[in-house]
């Protein structure tokens, strides 16, 4: 009987799939059962989809953090306009998170976290002004910057608040295992 | 209830038969004329060939409308914010046409905010694009289904791995939808309310004896979930997947793609981009020169 070896590797386990199918479908269900924050403009709600997508990220890597992502932006009324906006996200905390994580002191970490998850939501904010001035020109660029800025408290707290939590009471669940780019083990 | 959650209606209507990457380029398309244009004449054509595909959906033109109705206020707030910066933005070379102000003279403060044609026909038409780029969403969303998604996407060479993910999300809500009914019932049996007024961090904060058992019991059933999915042979041979039913394209979707790609590259050659038309300069040009006899 001969092995059939796989010519590529895989960019999600197993593990990381379901990891990242599940906050995907959480996500789904929390906007299904409308469980949002209800924002200060009309029609404007904060919600939760952002913390699903860093514990995503934390726990299976970009490639997963993509699936609560591409499934939230499929069938939202801005469509997959808000994947390519939200990658800056993506881009500032992915490389950040390996050696926030290798801190020794709990607190320590936690507050890295929040660091990393702050600086990562700026970038994503720059993204979104751009792409509402720019590419549906919208509202102009930087008043929106400014208003977006304003709401940042409560984005941190959205994206950064449960995956600090698990952070410290579950690490082995978002340790990360994952690699941008995967290889064979040899 | 997934079906529920994404907005898909099951039916065998021609714009449910065709073929979900048409239905993906469809998507392209439209949100890319819709930006590249910025004249409300232009738009509205656009929007009518979107309400002629909803409406080949059997979808009626209230149907639609619904689909923006709940934008209506934010779409407001846009179009009179517009007017405080639209001078600071977009100033064009010939002068604006002002026809009054948005907060008028009140004893001796005011009046404040130019209104101006330009201003008006440009908000009018930012209201639009942002109108057909949630249409189009929500079309794609309405007529295409989660499986069928997640096999579009893979056929139009998305790695497997992602695919797979998508389908379990899409087949995972209503079991995430119970479990998250069961946990609230159980928080609210032991006297947890959701409190914090208007404040949205109190708000989060007050969520948090509900979401956190939820992430809790997810996470272990993903590392079961997880198990399952290897145990079946995940990422065995991904190149060579084969599908239970395979999605091929036929000679309609072949007919409405060509027509799509003609729209887009004729929609793009007649844009802003290229011959400075499509621009809601040519309204204000049609306005003054026929209604206001400038």
């Amino acid at each position: 009987m001969s092995e059939i070896k796989a010519k590529r590797v895989p960019l999600l386990t197993a593990r990381q799939v379901a990891v990242a199918a599940v906050l995907g479908g959480l996500n789904f269900a929390c906007t299904a059962l409308g469980i949002a924050i209800p924002g200060y403009l009309p029609v404007v709600s904060y919600e939760f989809m952002g913390m699903f997508v860093t514990l995503a990220i934390m726990a299976t890597g970009p490639w997963g953090g993509l699936i609560p992502l591409i499934a939230n932006y499929l069938v939202s009324p801005i469509g997959l306009w808000g994947v390519p906006t939200t990658l800056p996200y993506f881009i500032v905390f992915t490389p950040l998170y390996k050696p926030v994580y290798r801190i020794k002191n709990t607190s320590l970490r936690v507050v890295a976290l929040w660091i990393i998850i702050c600086l990562g939501i700026a970038a994503e904010n720059f993204s979104w002004a751009a792409l509402y001035a720019y590419v549906f020109r919208l509202v102009p660029f930087w008043p929106q910057v400014i208003y977006i800025f304003t709401t940042q408290p409560i984005w941190l707290t959205i994206y950064a608040l449960v995956p600090s939590i698990v952070l410290v009471t579950n690490p082995s669940f978002v340790e990360p295992t994952w690699a941008v780019f995967p290889r064979r083990a040899e | 209830m997934t079906l529920q959650v994404t907005g898909y209606k099951p039916g065998e209507s021609f714009m449910h038969r065709l073929d979900g990457r048409v239905k993906f380029i469809f998507f392209i398309v439209f949100t890319v004329l819709a930006v590249s244009w910025n004249d409300p004449i232009y738009l509205t054509f656009l929007m009518a060939g979107i309400f002629i595909l909803g409406s080949l959906g059997r979808l009626t033109i209230g149907d639609m409308l619904n689909f923006i109705k709940p934008l209506v206020p934010w779409l407001a707030v846009v179009f009179v914010f517009n007017f405080f910066f639209f001078e600071w933005q977009y100033i064009p070379p010939w002068g604006l046409y002002y026809i009054g102000w948005l907060i008028p003279r009140i004893g001796n403060y005011g009046p404040y905010v130019h209104i101006s044609l330009e201003s008006v026909i440009y908000g009018l038409s930012s209201c639009m694009r942002f109108s057909i780029i949630v249409l189009c969403a929500r079309i794609l969303a309405t007529f295409t289904s989660p499986t069928e998604i997640a096999l579009s996407l893979n056929k139009m060479k998305m790695p497997p791995e992602f695919s797979i993910a998508l389908g379990i999300v899409f087949g995972y809500i209503p079991v995430l939808i119970q479990q998250i009914n069961a946990i609230f019932e159980a928080q609210k049996s032991r006297g947890w309310v959701v409190k914090g007024g208007r404040n949205p961090i109190s708000k989060l904060r007050s969520y948090l004896p509900a979401i956190l058992p939820i992430v809790f019991r997810s996470m272990t059933r993903a590392e079961f979930l997880g198990a399952a999915i290897a145990s079946r042979g995940f990422g065995y041979d991904l190149e060579h997947r084969t599908y239970v039913s395979e999605p091929k394209m036929r000679s309609t979707d072949y007919v409405t793609l060509v027509l799509f790609i003609t729209l887009l590259v004729g929609g793009v050659l007649i844009g802003i981009w290229v011959l400075g038309y499509a621009s809601y300069k040519f309204t204000v040009d049609l306005v003054k020169r026929f209604i206001l006899g400038i």
